[in-house]
């Protein structure tokens, strides 16, 4: 597939959480936006988007690692995240980290016009609803945070599922609502987030759905784990997963 | 009038406060002129359209829980009252002491009934006018402004037309014509400034409904402080 | 981030007080809930419409406080009405003490007043000898149990019947209450009706004031700040001195966000505009009208970065849009604001030692932004008041700023982010179990109190890279 007559060039910022802990999630992505016709490369030298830092109050520490990231990905085009919250990191968290520097100030904004988080690249970018995937599951919807409420990414996620052949997609009550993880929220005041995200599980249960898609890797570590530890049958999986099955 | 006294260091207190505020680079924020344009509905009615609105004003009321209806003239207006003279059980009422309420001679209503209606004020003296008030079951007003889409009386108080009237007893009766109804607040508050300019009554009272409360267990209940019965008897004009 | 044990033992009794968290999530729900339906009713595009306009209203006010605030006090003097310029809480419970003792007041009833609760107002006229009675019904239930609001709007949220029963009864002379909703209300208002009756002093909040007639506006649905103004010889109004709209215009946009907001009303049930003295022969509303501005680290706010924190009106949608507000009520936030705006204002007004750590009481999922009607941001205040803890007071947690040192000097560099992430997975072994992670060490032991954790897998991400890149053409 092309665009406009132009093979689209991408580059993956697959971010931290999923190269360390969910090397599948990337495997995915990268599979599906081929699938698409995108061409994607995985510039070296990539690590992390610096929120864990830049969530904490740790603003020095975390333009370092920012400004590294910046010079990383200076000669990509387009950068597809795979991360709903990174790419908001990215959107809110540079121009904020950089205001007023000369220099980096501006190119952070250059990097926030060319950063989309995954389903809105497919969606907004590519202008695809129906990625040709199959998958005969009943599937509910996490809205994660920051993709919702910083990106304003509510319906493209959706769309994509709902267009899945054979997947039974039921509203997830609440979906907008926060699971509790909230980076070190989640280890600092685990009480409070522990009983956050037994409130997300409750709604999920009630679902009665197979599988639980997000689009943000920690909200799903987070979710997942809560699952596992009580038990539930409720598979978790990224967006770009369901995208590839069946194809 | 004489004029109040002020306490406090007026110069410190307001140092402090310039001091700090800065003027952005874009400079200071402009007042919003129009602050209501274009997010309430704003138009002159004719009597027609005054109709519809007292039906909206009529489903808003009865809906947060009042009574709301439509009288075609003085004896279909008394009719109503007597029912709700019955209904409330009413022995003893006071009323604004109003043009209009004039007009419409209601203490012979009421002496039909064998309950009694005074009128504002009940007495001079503090204490005995509280204590009379107090015993009042119902208070009588006219709606001088009413506001259709979200069922508010609006009542601009003065010396004839005590808020205590309204605020009081348990029924509050509220009376007025197709030609008080506006639409909303942008009607409104046009109203009130070409009337009193920057010049307000003491009080005026923006009442949309009976009493609520759902500060217990949010169940909501009516009637914990001011009205629980509120009636709106609307006059064709 | 350090957490103090204070605040870490408020918030776990939270957690264990199940009838209080019940009734928490039971009452933000509903308020949500009716939020969203008037919104609904409204449509999206003018409530967004809605907003920006309160929002620019706000800014050009606190922007513009000194003449907006000389403009009112001009006008409350010229219509008789006294005026204390309070710049500590002190100052203004002083001016209400002697005006109490000038008046020999016995019996002060209160509407509810959120910064009489920040000034602490109660106690110190109690401790005179005043009998304070809060005619609030949920400010009344808080008083009888000698507690403070859980919630701006609706200050008994945490209580259920059979308790309120229980403090009605106490102080009841006559058959016992049901603990029923209809017979507590008709309870509270026949024995609060009396107090009415023998009113010397009436205190109220203030919504909003406006500059341009002197005016002040007080919105209730019970009814009963409309009884204290009537009724009390004297009455005092506390406002904080941001509360403050030019015109009667300004109000109309104000009042009708802010009953949707806290309660999806249309509007309030009594929004009363009050001049104050009464004039003429007049024979209802006070003789006496002192209108209390109070500044109390209000004016240090300004023109800083958290300026526009002061759009607050007070309507609570942040509290039942958080959900930390919700799984742990008002009490653990420890200051009078709680919730999300509390998080921002109790630091800002009450010092960063005492309460910083609430800017770390949120998940910042940005919930509270997005609710509140006059676009404060919140979010980005949390994180603003994170990084001020950390940079410049230095507060950090020791153990946090080694592990974001480390943490940025490895990340920013593509070997060192690496061979960490290695030596990770080298040394995972003794605690994986199937795949997955249920018991550690600290710090991962607190996550693992709730939830597994995945193990970190055979291959990371950069490992698979070569492969799948195999077949690409450059």
């Amino acid at each position: 597939m092309t665009f406009g007559g132009v093979i689209l060039k991408a580059s993956l910022f697959v971010t931290c959480i999923a190269d360390m802990m969910y090397a599948e999630v990337g495997e995915s992505t990268v599979r599906v936006l081929r699938r698409l016709g995108v061409d994607l490369d995985f510039p070296e030298g990539q690590t992390c988007c610096g929120q864990p830092a830049y969530s904490c109050g740790y603003h020095k520490e975390a333009a370092h690692v920012a400004k590294k990231v910046i010079e990383v990905f200076e000669h990509s085009e387009r950068i597809i995240m795979p991360s709903g919250s990174c790419a908001s990191m990215v959107h809110h968290g540079y121009p904020e980290l950089f205001r007023g520097d000369p220099v980096w100030e501006k190119k952070a904004h250059e990097f926030v016009h060319k950063t989309y988080e995954f389903s809105q690249f497919i969606v907004d970018v590519l202008g695809v609803t129906d990625v040709g995937a199959t998958f005969n599951k009943k599937v509910t919807y996490h809205s994660s945070c920051h993709m919702s409420r910083l990106l304003g990414i509510e319906e493209q996620p959706k769309t994509l599922l709902k267009n899945v052949k054979g997947l039974d997609f039921v509203e997830l009550p609440y979906a907008f609502d926060c699971c509790g993880f909230g980076g070190t929220f989640s280890m600092k005041l685990s009480d409070i987030s522990g009983a956050i995200v037994e409130e997300k599980v409750d709604h999920i249960v009630e679902t009665g759905a197979e599988v639980l898609v997000g689009c943000d890797l920690t909200c799903l570590m987070n979710i997942g784990g809560r699952l596992s530890r009580r038990g539930i049958p409720v598979k978790v999986m990224h967006l770009a997963q369901v995208l590839d099955q069946g194809v | 009038m004489a004029q109040g006294t002020l306490t406090g260091d007026r110069q410190a207190f307001f140092s402090a406060i310039r001091n700090n505020i800065k003027t952005p680079p874009g400079g200071k924020a402009k007042r919003v002129e129009n602050p209501m344009e274009g997010l309430f509905t704003q138009r002159e009615t004719t009597v027609e359209e005054r109709q519809v609105l007292r039906d909206r004003f009529i489903q808003e009321w009865n809906t947060l829980g009042g009574q709301a209806f439509s009288v075609k003239d003085r004896q279909e207006l008394v009719g109503k009252l007597g029912e709700i003279i019955r209904e409330r059980k009413i022995k003893q009422a006071m009323r604004w002491d109003h043009p209009e309420l004039e007009k419409l001679q209601l203490e012979d209503v009421f002496l039909q009934e064998q309950a009694s209606l005074s009128k504002w004020p009940l007495d001079k003296d503090y204490q005995t006018w509280i204590d009379q008030a107090e015993a009042m079951e119902a208070g009588i007003i006219w709606g001088d402004i009413a506001m259709a889409e979200s069922g508010t009386l609006v009542l601009p108080a003065s010396t004839a037309q005590p808020t205590t009237v309204c605020i009081l007893p348990i029924t509050l009766i509220a009376i007025f014509t197709t030609a008080q109804l506006v639409d909303g607040f942008y009607s409104v508050m046009k109203l009130l400034k070409k009337r009193y300019g920057t010049s307000l009554p003491t009080t005026t009272t923006f009442i949309t409904g009976p009493s609520r409360t759902s500060d217990i267990e949010m169940d909501l209940t009516i009637g914990v402080h001011g009205s629980k019965y509120v009636y709106a008897c609307i006059l064709d004009e | 981030m350090h957490i103090e044990p204070s605040f870490r033992r408020r918030y776990q009794k939270a957690l264990a007080d199940q009838v209080m968290i019940k009734a928490v999530k039971l009452g933000t729900g509903r308020l949500r809930g009716k939020r969203a339906q008037a919104i609904e009713e409204v449509g999206q595009e003018r409530w967004a419409n809605f907003r920006n306009r309160a929002e620019a209203i706000r800014l050009h006010v606190i922007q513009h406080l000194d003449q907006y605030l000389e403009q009112l006090i001009d006008n409350v003097l010229k219509k008789g009405g006294h005026v204390c310029l309070a710049k500590t809480g002190e100052e203004a419970v002083r001016y209400i003490e002697e005006l109490a003792k000038k008046k020999n007041a016995k019996n002060i009833v209160k509407s509810k007043s959120m910064v009489s609760e920040e000034i602490h107002l109660n106690p110190a006229l109690e401790k005179m000898g005043c009998k304070v009675i809060e005619s609030d019904l949920g400010e009344w239930i808080i008083q009888l149990a000698n507690e403070t609001p859980s919630h701006i709007i609706v200050p008994a949220m945490h209580k259920n019947r059979f308790q309120v029963a229980d403090l009605f009864n106490a102080v009841n002379t006559g058959p016992k209450i049901p603990a029923e909703t209809a017979d507590l209300c008709a309870f509270a208002r026949q024995y609060l009706r009396q107090q009415f009756m023998n009113i010397d002093i009436g205190i109220t909040g203030c919504n909003f004031a406006i500059a341009d007639s002197g005016a002040v506006t007080i919105c209730t649905n019970e009814g009963n700040a409309r009884i204290v103004s009537a009724l009390a010889p004297t009455m005092v109004t506390i406002m904080g001195m941001e509360r403050i709209l030019p015109s009667i215009e300004e109000l109309a946009v104000m009042l009708s966000l802010l009953a949707r907001s806290a309660t999806g009303q249309k509007l309030t049930v009594y929004n009363t505009l009050s001049t104050g003295v009464r004039i003429g022969e007049e024979l209802d509303g006070p003789q006496e009208f002192h209108l209390v501005i109070v500044d109390n680290g209000r004016s240090k706010l300004l023109g800083s970065k958290y300026e526009k924190v002061l759009n607050c009106i007070r309507c609570g949608s942040c509290l039942n849009a958080c959900p930390v507000y919700r799984n742990i009520g008002g009490h653990a936030y420890g200051w009078v604001y709680p919730g999300p705006i509390g998080a921002v204002l109790s630091p800002l007004y009450q010092g960063m030692d005492k309460y910083g750590e609430l800017a770390y009481a949120s998940t910042l999922c940005g919930a509270c932004h997005v609710a509140c009607p006059v676009k404060i941001p919140l979010h980005d205040m949390l994180y603003a008041l994170r990084n001020d803890k950390v940079e410049l007071e230095k507060k950090g947690e020791l153990v946090e700023d080694i592990t974001f040192k480390g943490w940025s000097a490895a990340f920013a560099t593509m070997s060192r982010y690496r061979f960490s992430i290695r030596m990770a997975r080298r040394f995972q072994f003794p605690l994986v179990k199937a795949g997955k992670i249920a018991f550690g060490p600290p710090p991962i032991s607190d996550w693992l109190k709730y939830r597994d954790m995945p193990a970190l897998p055979d291959k990371f991400f950069h490992e698979v890279w070569p492969e799948l890149n195999k077949d690409r053409k450059e």
